[in-house]
């Protein structure tokens, strides 16, 4: 399994095969997540209790579980940082960042225009709400410590260390439903008595929810590449800084 | 209630349309500071 990964630890490699695999990759996820959504709005049947509602479903599901998988993303890098060492591993776990903020941020907020015409409200602090926002404050803090810190191999250990001791919150925000007593509805999708939402209504998510996968590793895949450049300039700053030294000493005479 | 699903949905295309911004601009600059280094060590190397 490790196999790809060596293979594409080469950064030239890596942009080459990315930058074949990304025109498809996005055209597939526009595609697949058109379709899931058009079927969800236009041709699924409206639910029973919640009426026209159920639409935010679509866009609210697969946003918290991108937010959740961005970062399994991260933490499969900060793996890869510490134990394997992959040349790759930290600027993945960097470009996840943003990504996994960004369907955080579009979870809480579908979540609550969901929660308003449905519970009457637009928060409530219970578990489930209350992890995600934390998994959100940490996705910001992860940000702002990946963009203060200078990209070399210290900063990569420092920063896989952190996201690894916040991947604590994931399997809190995933249980925080069955552990607690909580306003948010428990799973109803991945349990292990099978699904309880009818058909009509769970084909349109998953279709939705495999799109926006397809569009988050696609959207990964294009920031990884930007990550890679990035170290390819700083390796060219720190080249052209090594020979004006040289030349400046070979000046003075002082070296020979 | 259509307000919500409308406000919904506007909010997670406008949010997908700045992260895809976002991610185009900051590649844009990389390349811009690549082409600026590589430029000047050009010149550093002419006589």
């Amino acid at each position: 399994m490790v196999q790809p990964f060596a293979y594409l630890g080469n950064p030239t490699r890596f942009m080459r095969v990315s930058t074949a695999v990304l025109p498809p990759l996005f055209l597939l996820a526009l595609i697949t997540t058109a379709i899931g959504l058009y079927w969800g709005v236009f041709k699924a049947p409206e639910d029973y209790q919640q009426g026209r509602t159920v639409w935010i479903m679509y866009i609210h599901v697969p946003s918290a579980w991108l937010a959740m998988m961005g970062y399994g993303v991260m933490s499969l890098a900060a793996l890869g940082t510490l134990v394997w060492k992959h040349p790759l591993a930290d600027a993945a776990g960097r470009a996840a960042a943003p990504i996994g903020a960004c369907f955080t941020f579009l979870a809480l907020l579908t979540g609550s225009l969901w929660g308003k015409p449905m519970w009457g409200t637009w928060w409530v602090w219970d578990a489930r709400l209350t992890s995600v926002l934390v998994l959100f404050l940490m996705y910001l803090g992860l940000i702002a410590l990946a963009r203060s810190l200078p990209r070399t191999n210290s900063s990569a250990r420092l920063l896989a260390i952190l996201t690894l001791i916040g991947s604590i919150n994931i399997p809190i925000i995933k249980f925080s439903v069955d552990w607690w007593n909580t306003l948010h509805q428990p799973a109803s999708v991945f349990r292990f008595d099978g699904p309880t939402i009818h058909p009509s209504l769970l084909w349109p998510l998953l279709i939705s929810a495999i799109g926006l996968s397809l569009l988050f590793f696609a959207l990964h895949l294009y920031a990884v590449q930007t990550e890679v450049l990035k170290r390819q300039a700083d390796a060219l700053e720190i080249k052209r800084m090594r020979e004006a030294r040289r030349n400046t000493i070979d000046y003075k005479g002082t070296r020979t | 209630m259509s307000g919500f699903i409308l406000s919904s949905y506007m909010a997670f295309f406008v949010t997908l349309l700045l992260l895809g911004s976002l991610l185009v601009w900051e590649r844009h600059r990389v390349k811009k500071r690549l082409e600026r280094l590589r430029d000047k060590i050009q010149n550093d190397k002419a006589p």
